[in-house]
């Protein structure tokens, strides 16, 4: 019975380990192979207070944790900057620095370790067994597991799913990236060190075996295995990887040295074989909006197309007729321009004055000098290279230019970070859509809500927004489903209402029309108009010249990064100079 | 000796012993990260599971000399099985894996080749135990220059290990398949349009990565010892090798960087405990990954700043481009 | 420069039917059909995302083709992939990254010739494609990312031709060159189309350029083809708004 015990105290204090780092990898999608490095500080420090200095459990435990805290902090400030092979090398190599410190620093006890740790004791009573343990770790972990289950519930988890989906679309929507990164990041160490110090008094030893990059590893493959991005998910891999070893032991009855080798040939094997057979892991992440799709369903709703149905999707959409070939072209043809406005042109909203950007020796854009009428919809053209993503670019600050200023009201923007120009009501969407994939469409737009829901009226209020904006697309019915399994169109639309849901007032759409078929073109052009109605200041990109006839007031024609002409499509048409520039000749 | 002292050591022979000593362990770290480096510039796999491939092949070669193969044949086949097992990694895990993976390929491979590291070492220690084995090749000698020690093994180790860098060096700069390797490096799009297999190029490249590895594990098992957890020390410091020369350098650079942390790890042991010098390497890497950052935030800032005092353009004068 | 009416229709080199292409839940391409003879030069336009690069990438196998059909010489060669087709006898110059930066002139010439095997017809190649362009002759050693836009773009047609290609597939060759240059890679395009009766296809933006050296021009509009016409009708239609 004492071995069972043993074993789930041990599933407890991994678990703490495995939830911390499944905030920030599976969420997060910030890998970091130093779990067990953090544990190793806060179980040292921990330690080395209570068995030197005689500070008693929680105070010792405590300071573990900030010790973790601190350190993580201090890592995470150059290596959430980093990313890819990069961020994976930082953290080896903390890992490693932080193994061979401990295993080589006397006060330490080298590679003995602190050997002499007092008991762990509360209220005048003392842990010794795994029996008298089970409840403090009991508490610990839910507690550990309520904190995770809560941060990523909250806002701060929805931004680090955006992160990890996609990090530039998500300093569009107007969230610090960097910070939320940082935070993660310190969050996941402090809780490592919490379960570093258990760890320690549990075992009445601080050694360096306890915290080697084999439990780092370990630490990732419970993550990894049970489902990144899924609280459950963790637990059910901790339990794996823990529990193994005793199933191997007393269940198949191999020896102890047999069963531990077995245990780590397993989960190796589990590991390799879930990415390659069930890459989401045992348990799915949570998309989020379950409740909604639920409620839907019963409503009658369909349900998501099929990953091999949705090909076919944009040729057949299951409620209308396929359109004919030419369906865009019928689409457009049926369509009025927009109306034509003869009163006074409005105040600019925002203002483009003398921009140049350089990149090597190729000027993308020179001396580029507009302005985009408030309530207006102004379209931009030109021949290839023109410089036009780029002017989208330098208005949000992905760009930042060589000479001149962006003015949102007449307050000057210019390079300001992304996650800023958007909290001051500009808006992007993306070529090639940035949407965040494997979360429902419901939370890719509440993730665009602004502000930070403080209380539960906030954060119901937030989603209703959300949904107002999903049916403002006409999507509701898809509410709850991950956005990577909707088609093409149906993406574009979800990002469109991501960037309504920000409440921005000038909003810039890169390439609206592009790569859709006849149905959702047509839906496009309709919210277009409503966008106009209310008042939104928009200014698109787009190469497909009748798309822009329908939609723009306003044509700017740019050559090579400067404007050569304004007016209405219609205006522009009937300039030979400018056929000349478009088509290269006369 | 005035300066000796001054700086806390014996003697000079004391340096240039700990320069020998580090430039032999040098060579293995180089060519380590020459193997590395060329893995994951040329496929942008995070082939953590090098270590496996490197394992297998010392401790192959060290079982089948226990069952009586002779040394020559025992250090063939372990290094043709350690070869194997790279090529396997790649055509049976990481590919499939990388055509699903979509964005995530780098992270999903490395996860991956953790899972391999896990299940491969303990496949070794369940199938020929967990007892630390030898690999006796010829007897070894001690030369002795100038009152500097090496053992004969060590010194024709380095030899080795900077002509297998020169050989591939060699082969990128003058073979077709070289050429192939560096044409998917530098463009693999490109690489396909004219009609390189990548797909092969990439088993090619594990194969070479693996081979090296091995070469490296046979002469550590006979200097040292053969164990199952062997590769994880070397593969780290072939990190780290391969980062500082740039993973993308060929692999007489990487041998160079390998040279020099080698050379530098272990000078550090004449002021340092020997334990502590990894952490001199390793610490080096930290600053070097961290001051890119700083140096990248710190110039934007200045940047920002040079921005806001030049910024107040006149409105109707012209902005000239910089 | 159009196909004499006088001789007999000789049987198209490539031909492509019903073409569907995209990327993960992305269609770019609905349907494009077009054809290609042996000695024309197929201009392909459009605006920008309307599925050009992406029906050359799936013609030559770097995208996979999701319905319709491609036919090179007679056989059939949907899903083909790009070594396959290299060896077939097709070559493909991509827009942008279209040289080995990192390599030599010669290496990047080597590279374009793995298909050949002999030594003795990939040295003929060379001398005709140093020919061609003398300049990569006179800086075989340097690398080819020190080169000007103009220099790399020679040198990609160089590199596309050290296969003996049959089919030209060429992804915006005009793109970021000066004028004179735009005229004298176009012009050496055709004058190879003309002395090798290889087929070429064509991406280009610029109509004045393409109506110079193409017999034909295929418009793509939003992923289909919207009209294929001789250049000779192109010129005469006088105004393309509508068409873009």
């Amino acid at each position: 019975m004492t071995y069972w015990i043993d074993i789930l105290d041990q599933i407890l204090i991994f678990s703490i380990f495995a939830t911390s780092l499944n905030l920030l990898m599976g969420h997060g999608g910030q890998v970091s192979a130093a779990h067990a490095g953090f544990g190793a500080v806060g179980g040292y420090g921990a330690a080395y207070l209570a068995q030197k200095h005689g500070v008693s459990f929680v105070p010792s435990v405590l300071i573990g944790v900030a010790l973790a805290l601190v350190a993580g902090l201090l890592l995470s400030l150059p290596a959430m900057k980093l990313s890819g092979e990069y961020l994976i090398l930082l953290t080896l190599t903390a890992q490693t620095v932080a193994l061979v410190v401990i295993s080589s620093v006397e006060g330490l006890g080298s590679e003995f370790g602190l050997t002499e740790v007092p008991a762990a004791s509360l209220f005048g009573h003392d842990f010794l067994r795994p029996k008298e343990f089970l409840p403090l770790l009991a508490v610990v972990a839910v507690g550990v597991w309520i904190i995770c289950g809560a941060l990523a519930a909250s806002g701060f988890g929805r931004t680090l799913r955006g992160i990890r989906d996609d990090e530039i679309a998500t300093q569009a929507l107007g969230k610090n990236t960097f910070l939320t990164k940082v935070a993660a990041f310190s969050i996941a160490s402090a809780l490592a060190g919490l379960g570093g110090a258990l760890l320690v008094y549990y075992n009445g030893i601080a050694a360096p075996g306890l915290f080697g990059f084999d439990v780092s590893m370990s630490i990732i493959v419970m993550v990894v295995l049970g489902g990144s991005g899924n609280l459950l998910g963790a637990l059910l891999g901790t339990t794996f990887v823990v529990g193994s070893a005793a199933v191997f032991e007393k269940v198949i009855n191999l020896e102890p040295e047999k069963a531990g080798l077995s245990r780590l040939l397993a989960y190796g094997l589990a590991l390799t074989l879930v990415l390659l057979l069930r890459p989401q892991g045992i348990l799915p992440p949570r998309a989020g909006g379950a409740r909604w799709r639920f409620g839907r369903k019963a409503a009658g709703a369909p349900a998501p197309v099929p990953a091999d149905e949705r090909e076919h999707a944009e040729h057949a959409p299951a409620s209308l007729a396929p359109p004919p070939p030419d369906g865009r072209a019928a689409v457009l043809a049926e369509r009025e321009p927009p109306p034509v406005d003869d009163g006074p042109v409005p105040a600019p909203i925002l203002e483009l004055r003398g921009l140049s950007k350089a990149f090597g020796g190729v000027q993308a854009v020179h001396d580029l000098t507009f302005a985009l009428p408030e309530g207006r919809t102004t379209a931009l053209i030109g021949p290839n290279g023109a410089g036009k993503t780029t002017i989208f670019n330098l208005i949000t600050g992905t760009l930042e230019p060589d000479a001149g200023q962006v003015l949102l009201r007449g307050d000057d923007i210019t390079a300001m970070p992304m996650h800023q120009v958007a909290r001051r009501g500009v808006a992007r969407t993306f070529q090639d859509v940035r949407i965040f994939g494997r979360i429902s469409a419901l939370e890719n737009v509440r993730l665009a809500v602004p502000g930070r829901a403080r209380n539960g009226q906030d954060d119901r209020s937030a989603i209703e927004r959300a949904r107002e904006q999903l049916a403002f697309v006409g999507l509701e019915e898809h509410a709850g489903t991950p956005v990577a399994d909707l088609a093409f169109g149906d993406q574009k639309l979800v990002s469109l209402a991501r960037v309504l849901a920000t409440g921005a007032e000038v909003i810039l759409l890169d390439e609206p029309a592009s790569g859709i078929d006849a149905r959702w073109l047509e839906k496009t052009l309709d919210l277009m108009a409503a966008l106009r109605e209310q008042g939104k200041t928009v200014c698109i990109v787009e190469h497909n010249l009748e798309v822009v006839e329908r939609l723009a007031d306003h044509v700017v024609f740019l050559e090579a990064g400067t404007v050569t002409a304004e007016g209405t499509m219609q205006e522009l048409k009937s300039q030979s100079r400018l056929v000349e520039a478009y088509f290269g000749m006369a | 000796m005035m300066i000796a002292a001054f700086l806390g050591i014996d003697s000079f022979r004391e340096v240039v012993q700990a320069l020998a000593n580090g430039l032999i362990s040098g060579g293995a770290y180089g060519l380590m990260g020459a193997a590395l480096a060329l893995i994951l510039s040329t496929t942008g796999r995070f082939h953590f599971a090098l270590i496996f491939n490197y394992t297998l092949a010392a401790f192959l070669a060290a079982v089948l000399q226990a069952d009586g193969v002779p040394f020559g044949l025992a250090v063939v086949l372990g290094l043709a099985a350690g070869t194997l097992s790279g090529v396997l990694c790649e055509a049976v895990v990481y590919r499939p894996l990388a055509r699903r993976a979509g964005a995530d390929v780098l992270l999903t491979v490395f996860v991956a080749s953790l899972g391999l590291v896990i299940a491969g070492e303990n496949a070794i220690r369940l199938i020929w135990g967990s007892d630390t084995r030898n690999l006796t090749g010829p007897a070894d000698k001690t030369i002795e220059i100038s009152s500097v020690v090496l053992s004969a093994i060590s010194v024709v180790s380095l030899a080795v290990y900077i002509l297998i860098a020169a050989a591939l060096a060699l082969v990128l700069a003058r073979t077709s398949v070289g050429r192939q390797i560096k044409a998917v490096r530098v463009n693999p799009t490109m690489a396909g349009a004219v009609g390189v297999d990548v797909g092969r190029v990439f088993l090619l490249v594990f194969a070479i990565g693996a081979f090296m590895a091995g070469v490296v594990a046979v002469f550590t098992g006979m200097r040292f010892a053969v164990t199952a957890n062997m590769g994880t020390t070397p593969v780290f410091y072939a990190l780290v090798v391969a980062f500082f020369a740039g993973t993308a350098r060929g692999p007489l650079t990487v041998m160079a960087a390998g040279l020099g942390v080698g050379a530098i790890e272990s000078l550090s042991t004449l002021w340092l405990n020997s334990k502590l010098s990894s952490v001199v390497v390793f610490g080096l890497l930290m600053v070097f990954l961290c001051q890119a950052t700083l140096r990248e935030s710190i110039s934007r800032a200045l940047r920002r700043r040079r921005g806001a005092a030049r910024r107040p353009v006149p409105v109707d004068a012209p902005v000239e481009a910089a | 420069m159009a196909w004499p009416d006088d001789r007999p229709d000789p049987a198209p080199l490539l031909e492509v039917e019903g073409l569907k292409a995209g990327y993960g839940p992305r269609t770019v391409v609905f349907e494009a059909g077009f054809r290609v003879r042996p000695g024309e030069v197929v201009a392909m336009m459009g605006h920008n995302g309307a599925g050009k690069s992406t029906t050359v990438k799936t013609v030559f196998g770097l995208v996979k083709p999701r319905a319709g059909t491609v036919r090179y010489a007679g056989d059939e060669i949907t899903g083909h992939n790009c070594p396959q087709n290299v060896a077939a006898g097709m070559s493909y110059t991509p827009a942008d990254s279209f040289v080995f930066a990192d390599l030599t002139v010669s290496d990047n010439l080597k590279l374009g010739a793995l298909s050949n095997l002999s030594e003795e017809s990939r040295q003929a190649r060379l001398e005709q494609v140093l020919a061609l362009f003398p300049i990569l002759a006179e800086r075989a050693s340097q690398r080819a990312g020190t080169f000007s836009g103009g220099q790399q773009r020679m040198l990609s047609i160089g590199i596309a031709l050290m296969s003996d290609p049959k089919m030209m597939l060429l992804d915006e060759p005009s793109l970021g060159l000066s004028p004179a240059l735009v005229e004298q890679v176009l012009h050496t395009i055709r004058g190879l189309a003309d002395s090798e009766s290889m087929g070429v296809l064509l991406v280009e933006q610029n109509m004045k350029y393409a109506l110079e050296v193409a017999d034909r021009v295929v418009i793509m509009h939003s992923g289909r083809i919207r009209l294929d016409a001789s250049a000779e009708e192109m010129r005469e239609r006088g105004q393309w708004w509508d068409l873009f």
